[in-house]
């Protein structure tokens, strides 16, 4: 198995809209590689990793995680990777500690095993302070904090981040990217963002993705040659066609 | 077991929300207490009002109980379906069942909580309780399960905007149709009609009749089968909407 993840012609038309959300997206990501999918609200990020995390049904080609098809191997899938969503996806009236635990037991994790990994993620996440904390009283960055670190709970081989820092204050957008960057290597990970500094202080890998189309990928300094541009900023904007706007 | 773990968060979810202790419990309480004092301060004169009597009361106030745990599983249910919260769960092991199964154990310690606490205040004004009683009891765990089912299907059919207003209303109507208030001899013959098809009434007659219609030595299964069959048809279709909207809503 080359790639930890694959995908093969994926694409995605939802029934009551005609051009499609996603469009023949061939990627190719390593194992332990941070691949930044970079696009603007509504270019297909999220409908792509709605896809890898057998949430919805591709409408045609296929997609490898860790070897397993989307198509046919969802529980194996869902067994071996985990997802942070848009939002802050936590139980409001459960502590820290019951969210982290409910999903250990979800993932099939023993007691004492999840106790052990539970304080180590509060540990790592900087979350001793609210550990005990009703989670829909926490600030914006700290539920986000949260769920990341519950998408972590079942040591998952694959994350994927679906706009983690969306609506955080740069202080907590700074903190958060300091817990991503501690998993880099250590998890295959893609993460969606319209935010190009956060893909630029992140990735290993960036894809550029507009109205559904992979128009570009590589390294950051790849995307800057290739769009003779100084920053991600002007070759993002190269990249989308909206020369213009420079 | 991903089940239990869910049906803990859902239990947990549930209790600390000081709102759904206030209707689960303190109103349902508040309502037989009502009545109760209806009840003695008429007694023996010409309004006497059979619906308001001790074992009357003891049967009748848990299904009125009950309306309250189809809105707290109605409103737990589609707020889920509003947030990240349950996307992330379906990125999980977790199955359309375990979804179901969650929901529906984490309200039955509730449930007979609520009938408990109806059992206690009737012995406190004077009911007697007996092996029979103890059978009412028992008769009305199918209909904790019929409203419970009916819940699950207006959370998975509803918006959170839109349940708790057509659940309230459905309370009213539910309550309405029961006869608690009202017997359906006192309504015209087609009114009769709607509340001996639908089933509250038939869930109130069913533990009536095992807590003092057997000493008529009959057991009636006309209303026990009709609470079952709705019992049965509120899950289908709580099952079917619920994966199916699970789909929609990705």
């Amino acid at each position: 198995m080359e790639y930890a993840i694959e995908t093969i012609h994926l694409e995605k038309v939802f029934k009551k809209e005609n051009t499609p959300a996603v469009k023949d997206l061939n990627l190719k990501i390593k194992e332990g590689e941070l691949y930044g999918l970079l696009g603007v609200n509504g270019a297909g990020k999220s409908t792509t990793i709605k896809m890898l995390s057998c949430l919805i049904k591709p409408t045609s080609g296929d997609a490898l995680i860790e070897g397993h098809s989307i198509l046919k191997e969802s529980d194996a899938i869902k067994s071996i990777s985990d997802t942070s969503p848009q939002e802050s996806a936590v139980a409001a009236n459960l502590t820290v500690k019951e969210n982290l635990l409910l999903m250990s037991s979800i993932y099939g994790k023993k007691k004492e095993d999840a106790k052990i990994k539970i304080a180590s993620i509060i540990s790592s996440m900087g979350l001793e302070e609210v550990a005990s904390k009703k989670a829909g009283k926490l600030s914006g960055g700290f539920q986000r904090r949260l769920s990341i670190a519950m998408a972590l709970t079942s040591d998952p081989k694959i994350l994927y981040l679906d706009e983690p820092t969306l609506g955080l204050d740069v202080l907590a957008r700074r903190e958060l990217w300091k817990i991503i960057l501690s998993l880099k290597g250590k998890k295959t990970i893609i993460l969606t963002s319209h935010y190009l500094e956060e893909v630029e202080a992140l990735a290993d890998r960036v894809g550029i993705i507009s109205k559904g189309v992979l128009l570009e990928e590589g390294t950051i300094p790849e995307i800057l040659k290739k769009n003779d541009s100084k920053n991600l900023e002007e070759a993002f904007i190269k990249a989308v066609g909206q020369g213009d706007l420079l | 077991m991903r089940w239990w773990a869910f049906t803990k968060r859902n239990f947990l979810e549930t209790i600390r929300d000081p709102l759904s202790l206030l209707f689960c419990f303190l109103f349902p309480m508040m309502i037989y207490l009502i009545f109760q004092i209806v009840s003695v301060s008429v007694a023996g004169s010409a309004q006497y009002v059979p619906q308001f009597q001790t074992e009357a009361l003891f049967v009748t106030v848990p299904q009125f109980a009950f309306t309250f745990l189809m809105l707290f599983v109605a409103l737990l249910v589609a707020k889920d379906r509003s947030t990240a919260f349950l996307t992330r769960l379906r990125t999980s092991p977790m199955r359309s069942k375990d979804f179901i199964v969650g929901y529906t154990l984490s309200m039955i310690p509730i449930g007979l909580g609520q009938i408990l606490i109806i059992a206690i205040l009737a012995i406190c004004f004077g009911l007697k309780f007996t092996g029979w009683s103890l059978l009412a009891m028992v008769m009305e765990i199918p209909s904790m399960l019929m409203f419970i089912g009916l819940g699950l299907l207006l959370g998975s059919s509803l918006n959170d905007k839109a349940v708790g207003g057509v659940s309230s209303g459905l309370i009213t109507i539910s309550t309405f149709l029961s006869g608690m208030f009202m017997q359906p001899e006192a309504m015209n013959e087609g009114f009769q009609i709607v509340i001996k098809v639908l089933p509250f009434y038939n869930s109130n007659i069913m533990t009536s009749h095992a807590d003092y219609g057997i000493t008529n030595g009959s057991w009636v299964w006309e209303p026990i089968a009709i609470v079952f069959a709705y019992l049965v048809i509120f899950y289908v279709l709580a099952i079917l909407v619920f994966s199916h909207k699970m789909k929609e809503d990705a």
